[in-house]
């Protein structure tokens, strides 16, 4: 079966010093259709309200978001929130990328944005550090996080990766899967994959644990 | 029938994120109610805010409600419950300040307790302290005079503890359970989340009479007509919620929920919080079919007073009038029909296409899964 070409477009920080940036230029090079949504020269004319919002998501597979992008300021925050429910309009499913912010200590303040939007969120992506800290704030152990996440806030799919070992844990609506590649493979690379594969494989069971194994085989 | 409708937190399109901006916006929406998030947290810096809304909804007609913590473990163990109830402590004191009408709780996991009798008077005990806890934290009449600024903690009464049905197999909370706590416990009111509902009773909600089967038994178990319902759409599989959508895009529609409260709801004072992703937007699809159903409601009893006036002008029986009438309408129906066949075809007018043109091939569906396409 030809593989059709995955669209995605991001919002992430204008400098792309962010984890959902990294995530869709590694989606460009495996041949996905992707586009940011603001250039990065532009970086001092950012006008949210300039933003054609239907027209940036009409029939794309994925809009990718930071959670970092919530404390890059006014006009920053309430394009993120818009672009969840323009999204959610469009039917373009919302990857939430949580990465641990440049000041660490607002940790807190991210992930109560994130919570707060957590209806809108189709595939939330928690990194390995943000992990450790949101298990510290919501007081869960973190090895069940993701999936108490997932029970608690109703997320169709809650993944994180290991990066030192290597590890793939997806939690999702009808089970779990975790994958093991051992060293060598990037967290950046594999939920660039798998995001490319969802679209191909569906989203039941045996279409995420093939999605998720896509850098394996 | 006293009807609120609001969204579950500031409108996802308010510019402002405050509580009062998020009023404001819903008040110029036509909504009246909403119900403050404090899912996670609630830090000292939000009370300003909070009693600014307090003052807002006091001096208005508009509803202040508040969610609790969105994970409880009421029926864990001692830390567990514990932590919980620390959780909900500052809902309550939160809900002081925010003069919230009703207080949500979930109720989470069964725990070590199988379904059944001990772990509703588990549930029923924990929330009889809650509901004691609401009235000693309002109208402390040696706390007064501290509280001159929030007329409401001594002139209004304390908010109801709403105990909220779950959308999953493994959690406390059928309707039966809910029903049963609030049968036995003054000062709690069921919160019934159709979405939930519908998801734990594999579907069971889809037609108006199947509201009416769930507000009977509602009437019959827990007697009261107070009502705090939360609506969106949801996907379900094999009794359990898997995920919350848009109500478009669910197998739960709204519409027949509209049609019983405009036809059967006159006895009830209900409450409706969207919790959907489309807060605000899903709230107004709500009022929308809300009045449309009031209206088509409206329509039929003007039509039938009016042709219990013709029958008795003509001295013949409605239901006489009724048949005659439907007997002019086919005949006028099948005249038109037969004049459109013999009426030479005229070519179609050409009608706005949405998005990109020219692939419609001529033929225009204004089908509402038009815009539902999911690219998956």
């Amino acid at each position: 079966m030809a593989r059709t070409t995955v669209r995605m477009v991001c919002l992430g920080r204008q400098d792309r010093s962010d984890c959902a940036s990294s995530i869709v230029e590694g989606s460009l090079e495996i041949g996905a259709d992707a586009q940011f949504i603001m250039d990065r020269s532009k970086t001092h004319e950012f006008d949210q309200g300039l933003i054609d919002w239907r027209g940036i998501l009409e029939s794309k597979h994925w809009l990718v978001v930071s959670s970092s992008c919530t404390l890059d300021g006014e006009a920053m925050k309430w394009a993120w929130g818009s672009s969840l429910t323009f999204a959610e309009l469009e039917g373009c499913k919302t990857a939430m990328v949580v990465d641990i912010p440049e000041d660490p200590s607002r940790m807190e303040e991210v992930w109560g944005s994130v919570i707060e939007r957590i209806r809108q969120i189709h595939l939330l992506f928690i990194g390995p550090s943000a992990k450790r800290s949101i298990a510290k704030l919501e007081g869960i152990e973190e090895d069940l996080l993701i999936g108490e996440i997932r029970s608690r806030g109703l997320v169709p799919i809650v993944c994180s990766f290991d990066s030192d070992n290597g590890v793939a844990s997806v939690s999702h609506s009808l089970g779990q899967e975790v994958v093991e590649f051992g060293e060598g493979v990037k967290l950046e690379r594999w939920l660039a994959e798998f995001l490319c594969g969802l679209p191909q494989t569906g989203s039941g069971v045996s279409g995420i644990a093939s999605a998720a194994r896509l850098q394996s085989g | 029938m006293p009807l609120k409708l609001g969204p579950a937190g500031v409108p996802l399109s308010c510019k402002g994120r405050t509580i009062v901006e998020g009023m404001d916006d819903i008040t110029v929406l036509g909504l009246d109610a909403m119900e403050v998030q404090t899912v996670r947290t609630i830090q000292p810096q939000h009370f300003d805010q909070y009693w600014q809304a307090g003052i807002l909804s006091w001096k208005s007609d508009f509803e202040m409600n508040m969610h609790g913590p969105y994970y409880a473990e009421l029926l864990g163990n001692k830390r567990e419950r514990n932590r919980t109830l620390s959780k909900m402590e500052t809902s309550l004191q939160a809900g002081k300040i925010i003069n919230a009408r009703h207080l949500t709780f979930h109720v989470g996991p069964y725990g070590e307790y199988e379904p059944g009798t001990d772990a509703n008077e588990q549930v029923a005990n924990v929330m009889s302290g809650i509901v004691e806890r609401v009235r000693e934290v309002w109208g402390v009449e040696e706390e007064e005079e501290d509280y001159a600024a929030f007329p409401w903690v001594h002139e209004s009464e304390p908010s109801l503890v709403g105990i909220e049905t779950s959308g999953r197999q493994e959690l406390w909370g059928t309707v039966e359970e809910v029903l049963e706590v609030c049968n036995h416990v003054e000062g709690t009111v069921p919160v019934l989340n159709m979405g939930h509902i519908h998801a734990r009773g594999h579907g069971r909600l889809r037609t108006s009479e199947d509201y009416a089967e769930l507000f009977d038994q509602a009437r019959e178990t827990y007697g009261g007509s107070t009502f705090y319902c939360h609506f969106a759409g949801v996907e379900h599989r094999m009794g359990n919620a898997l995920h919350y959508t848009q109500i478009k895009k669910s197998d739960l529609k709204f519409e027949p929920f509209a049609e019983y409260l405009a036809e059967e709801g006159d006895w009830m004072d209900i409450t409706i919080i969207s919790d959907s992703p489309l807060l605000e937007h899903d709230a107004m699809y709500m009022l929308q079919h809300y009045d449309k159903a009031r209206q088509r409601l409206l329509e039929i009893k003007a039509r039938d007073e009016r042709r219990a006036k013709l029958a008795a002008q003509q001295g013949i029986d409605p239901e006489e009038l009724k048949k005659r009438e439907e007997e002019a309408a086919a005949a006028r129906k099948s005249q038109l029909t037969g004049e459109t066949e013999e009426a030479p075809k005229t070519p179609p007018k050409k009608a706005a296409t949405k998005g990109k043109g020219g692939k419609s091939g001529g033929m225009i569906s204004f089908d509402e899964s038009a815009d539902e396409d999911d690219v998956f």
